[in-house]
């Protein structure tokens, strides 16, 4: 018989204890008289109910068994490439890309051991960690390395990874939180402990106390701090063997130095009755140095909620539709394009897809931020991810999941994520520096008092080593540009690219490539002009009917006016206009005339050189095979906040430019309403890029903002380029930074966040110095003492991280 | 200076050996939060608060027992030959050594002295229904009481300690003692409980609470011994 386990309290029951309890209906086996009796005692009191709610079981339960996942095991199904088409991303030329989730990452020194691994191996061509997600991006060639090889070389480096899906991060959150709570408890339950002991130990010193009975407690001591120094001190340990191993200095290295030396001096001390023991310093250091990289981690897990939240949207599943219009639950992922689903009101979308059937409105917040939701008729496209808010709709699936916008968008957050700003390694350098001062300082210390004053110098070298904060200075970047991407992307702007925050901060100089950036496409008409005689409403009504056959935003100008019914045999002729023939009565009989509408050099009749209105702006022409008959100047509709942005950025001391391609006068126009000065039209994409050259040259710092689907050099040649564009065409752009919002608003709110951002780097640099600066010196005379010391450095770099969170508020 | 050792050493019995009761009474702690009724204010805070009374309630019925069995030893004590090691004390750190056996599971003889025990129980459990649902601060208080008297090895061997305490009021304050060793355990387990009990029922720990109290009964014995 295998050994049972108390219902009760969960400790193993052995063959010969008899004890039992009916509970639930069921007799359950219980391992002692006390548990018995307590047993009884809830289920008389009516709380029965107790052991069906409470969060877990103990039958059969084996906490020991979870702690040790053999994760290595089976690790070589990781190379079927069945398995890896779930979150392997095919690169072009046959490299693949994974997203990997890396456990164990305590600071910037991991991240740049991590790197400097993976990116030494054959076969891998990049890698980039992201310390406050622990994501880790790397691609690499299959040909030269496997994956599973890529996993055992994260191994041996000391870390463990896994391809990344959402459920692991979460588990992995899970898990991380788990052992660092009971880590904590530990070392809490021993801190009590041995103060208590300390604390009368003290009081023995000054009364006097008999030295069998402080032998006795010193051993006690000893025997509660053991544990707290292999098990919660462990992650100190171990991080600074791995730095040394690696010769780059992290903040572990003195703080495990503190704690070996007083560990073992003070079990030094108990065994051959030495003057000092310091069991209680090395408790308080464990307590106080997890309590603060506890609460660290927690406000990392915190930022990383946004990405979660991205990935949740996906991770559910999907009334997929047969012939007979039957739904039966599938996995959204698991939907190919073609399928139809049913998606009832309140419902997630699962999927990229057309509306079939039904009007609704759906909320898009996920991916622009905007509350409002916005109506869908039959015909539309809906993305995956976004909220079905009133009707039922039918979906068509147009995409397959992996390539879907949501995907998509995940891939390009996860990139930013794991792209790191050579801010973050100068920190983390200057802070590996800064180690070594603090290492060189402590044995200097200790020297000076070991001649001035022998009995302090120990405790006086112990509050150096871990006292000094270099923390505060490398977590000081990377927390807030991690605070603000979150942020930024709740916004409905995505930094695709790891130096968009840092450049925005910089511009100076605003371009609006294309004038459509500003507008918002839908053309009005604003004046006719007839060049003949013609009635003015009949040309409108001609021109009308031409073109109700297009839907070229010029096209659609025309299309809340009467049509003339007469005019048939309608042709779009592709980027020129349309033509089409009416037969007129004449008095001469019937008179077939071919009309055409549109760009100037196309609707001429042969032979005539049309002669453009004088007024500027966007003109269309309309001719028969004889003369030109008329022109409309059409308008684009500028977007409603265009005006308040360009005041905003012009009163905060930025310039702003229009570039544009086209040479119809447009451009002047939109620029003169918005105020702008600096019109270029008719620009080549080689006179784009050389206008911001100059402007480059003239020192200063580009803001491009575009579509982001042409004119990739133009965007590339910017110093941060910004795409407004819409869901549909993310995959190809090819900006810095995405506005998903397709309003422009957002961006003074963007530049001010991350004007925002900077200022609390500033803020946390400062007061990482400050306090370095200060400590240092006052440990140095001893004027703290060890507890304090680790209390006031745990402070210290929570005070980072709380100031960068404000940014996610 | 002696006795405040024996203070803090009570202390320490009873948070090691609290550690091997999360499991136990971890289970009635949660249950009785169960049965808090829903009031306005925050969750947490109330929790910890009705989790205080009724460690405080059941702490006071350590001491309690203490103070009685305190003066029962008293008693004794003077029957006994006062020069030469205290046989209390000797018993006490038997009694000890027994505690760590059966926290280690090895040898669980004192789940005689908890069957008698429980006997007493059945006779006081009735009380408990008074006092639900708990809705007020005094029938935490008087549930803890109740929940005091509840078998339990440990509680007993702290007993046999007060034994040789030498007087009620000593006896009721070495009992104060161990109990205030168990409210660092008991109190978290309203607050993480799954991950201390997980942490408390791992047998590394238990072994090395047994281990601890065998040393503090060898210990007793062998300092009387030496007289």
């Amino acid at each position: 018989m295998s050994e049972q386990s108390c219902y009760h309290c969960g400790l193993p029951v052995t063959a010969d204890d008899h004890y039992s309890v009916t509970i639930l209906g069921q007799p359950r086996a219980m391992c002692c008289p006390g548990c018995q009796s307590v047993a009884q005692t809830i289920v008389a009191i009516g709380m029965e109910s107790y052991y069906e709610h409470r969060q877990q079981c103990p039958p059969g339960s084996s906490p020991a068994a979870d702690l040790v996942p053999d994760f290595l095991d089976g690790l070589n199904n990781w190379d079927d490439p069945g398995l890896q088409e779930s979150f392997v991303h095919q690169l072009p030329e046959g490299a693949r890309e994974i997203t990997l989730l890396i456990s164990g990452i305590t600071c910037a020194a991991c991240v740049w051991l991590l790197e400097k691994h993976l990116n030494d191996q054959a076969g891998i061509h990049r890698c980039h960690v992201n310390m406050s997600s622990n994501l880790a991006v790397v691609s690499w060639n299959p040909e030269a390395i496997s994956l599973s090889g890529i996993i055992k070389a994260i191994a041996h480096v000391g870390y463990k990874a896994e391809p990344y899906t959402p459920v692991q991060q979460e588990q992995s959150i899970k898990r991380e939180n788990k052992q660092a709570l009971t880590r904590i408890g530990v070392a809490g339950l021993g801190a009590m402990q041995v103060m208590t002991y300390a604390v009368s130990l003290y009081m023995g010193a000054f009364e006097g106390i008999d030295p069998a009975h402080e032998t006795f407690l010193r051993w006690v001591s000893a025997l509660v701090t053991t544990p707290v120094f292999f098990y919660s001190g462990m992650p100190f340990l171990k991080g600074a063997v791995r730095s040394l191993r690696n010769r780059h200095l992290s903040m572990d290295v003195p703080v495990a130095i503190a704690l070996t030396f007083a560990y073992f001096s003070s079990v030094w001390a108990t065994l051959t009755n030495g003057p000092e023991v310091y069991f209680d310093s090395v408790c308080m250091f464990v307590f106080f140095l997890l309590v603060g990289r506890y609460l660290e981690m927690r406000a990392r897990h915190r930022s990383q909620n946004t990405s979660i939240r991205l990935s949740h949207s996906q991770m559910q599943t999907a009334r997929k539709l047969d012939d007979q219009n039957h739904p039966t639950l599938v996995p959204a992922d698991k939907l190919v394009p073609g399928d139809r689903v049913l998606v009832k009101a309140g419902e997630v979308i699962p999927g990229d897809g057309k509306i079939l059937q039904g009007d609704s409105s759906v909320n898009e917040s996920m991916l622009t931020g905007e509350q409002l939701p916005i109506s869908k008729h039959q015909g539309d496209l809906v993305t995956g991810g976004t909220l079905n808010v009133e009707q039922p709709i039918t979906l068509e699936i147009s995409t397959l999941p992996k390539e879907s916008t949501l995907s998509t968008l995940k891939r390009l957050l996860q990139r930013a994520e794991a792209d790191k700003p050579a801010t973050f390694v100068l920190a983390d350098r200057i802070a590996s520096h800064f180690v070594a001062a603090v290492l060189v300082t402590s044995v200097c210390v200790y020297s000076y008092w070991w001649f001035h004053s022998p009995q302090d110098a120990f405790w006086i070298v112990l509050s150096v080593l871990v006292v000094t904060c270099p923390c505060a200075l490398s977590l000081a970047t990377p927390t807030a540009i991690t605070a603000a991407t979150a942020r930024l992307s709740q916004m409905g702007f995505l930094a695709t690219r790891s130096h968009t925050i840092e450049g925005l901060r910089q511009v100076t100089d605003v371009v609006f490539d294309k004038t459509g950036t500003l507008t918002l496409g839908e053309f009005q008409l604003q004046e006719t002009v007839a060049a003949t005689t013609e009635d003015l409403y009949a040309l409108l009504a001609l021109a009308a009917a031409l073109e109700s056959v297009s839907e070229h935003p010029i096209a659609r100008a025309f299309h809340p006016y009467t049509k003339n019914p007469d005019v048939k045999n309608l042709r779009i002729i592709a980027n020129q206009g349309v033509e089409g023939t009416l037969e007129q009565a004449t008095p001469t009989g019937k008179v077939e005339r071919l009309l055409r509408i549109g760009k100037p050099e196309f609707a001429a009749p042969a032979g005539v050189s049309p002669q453009q209105p004088d007024k500027p702006g966007q003109w269309v022409m309309l001719a028969d095979q004889n003369q030109v008959l008329g022109w409309f100047r059409i308008e684009d509709q500028l977007r409603a906040d265009a005006d308040n942005l360009v005041s905003h950025l012009q009163q905060s001391g930025k310039r702003c430019h229009i570039l544009s391609g086209d040479s119809s006068g447009h451009a002047e126009v939109v620029a003169k309403k918005l105020g702008i000065e600096s019109v270029i039209s008719n620009a080549t994409p080689e006179h784009k890029l050389s206008f911001i050259r100059s402007l480059q040259e003239s020192g200063a710092k580009v803001l491009m903002l575009g579509d982001g689907l042409n004119d990739a050099p133009v965007l590339a040649g910017a110093d941060v380029s910004i795409a407004v564009a819409g869901a549909s065409d993310l995959a190809q752009v090819a900006a810095d930074g995405i506005l998903l919002s397709q309003s422009l608003q957002p961006l003074h709110n963007i530049l001010n966040l991350v004007e925002k951002t900077y200022r609390i780097i500033r803020q946390n640099l400062s007061w990482a110095i400050l306090y370095n600066l200060i400590a240092l010196p006052l440990a140095a005379a001893g004027f703290i003492p060890p507890w304090a010391s680790a209390l006031g450095m745990s402070a210290s770099s929570l005070l980072v991280v709380l100031n960068a969170l404000r940014l996610n508020k | 200076m002696d006795f405040s050792h024996d203070l803090i050493a009570a202390f320490a019995v009873g948070f090691m050996g609290s550690l091997h009761c999360v499991g136990m009474c971890g289970g009635i702690s949660s249950a009785l939060s169960t049965a808090i009724q829903p009031m306005q204010g925050n969750p947490m805070w109330r929790q910890l608060v009705y989790q205080l009374l009724y460690s405080l309630g059941r702490i006071s019925a350590y001491a309690c027992a203490g103070a009685v069995i305190g003066l029962a030893g008293a008693g004794l004590h003077a029957q006994l030959p006062d020069h030469g090691p205290s046989y209390l004390r000797i018993f006490a750190g038997i009694m000890m050594i027994l505690l760590g056996f059966y926290i280690s599971g090895w040898w669980k003889v004192l789940n005689q002295l908890e069957r008698l025990g429980a006997k007493v129980w059945k006779r006081i459990a009735p009380l408990t229904r008074r006092f639900i649902p708990v809705d007020r601060a005094h029938k935490a208080l008087a549930l803890g009481f109740i929940w005091g008297w509840l078998p339990c090895g440990l509680v007993y061997s702290a007993l046999t300690w007060s034994l040789g305490s030498g007087g009620a009021g000593r006896g009721a304050l070495l009992m104060l003692y161990f109990g205030l060793g168990t409210l660092p355990a008991m109190i978290s387990v309203g607050t993480f409980s799954h991950i201390l009990s997980d942490f408390a029922r791992a047998s590394g720990t238990r072994l090395f609470a047994a281990l601890m109290l065998m040393g503090f009964g060898i210990w007793t014995i062998m300092s009387q011994l030496s007289h």
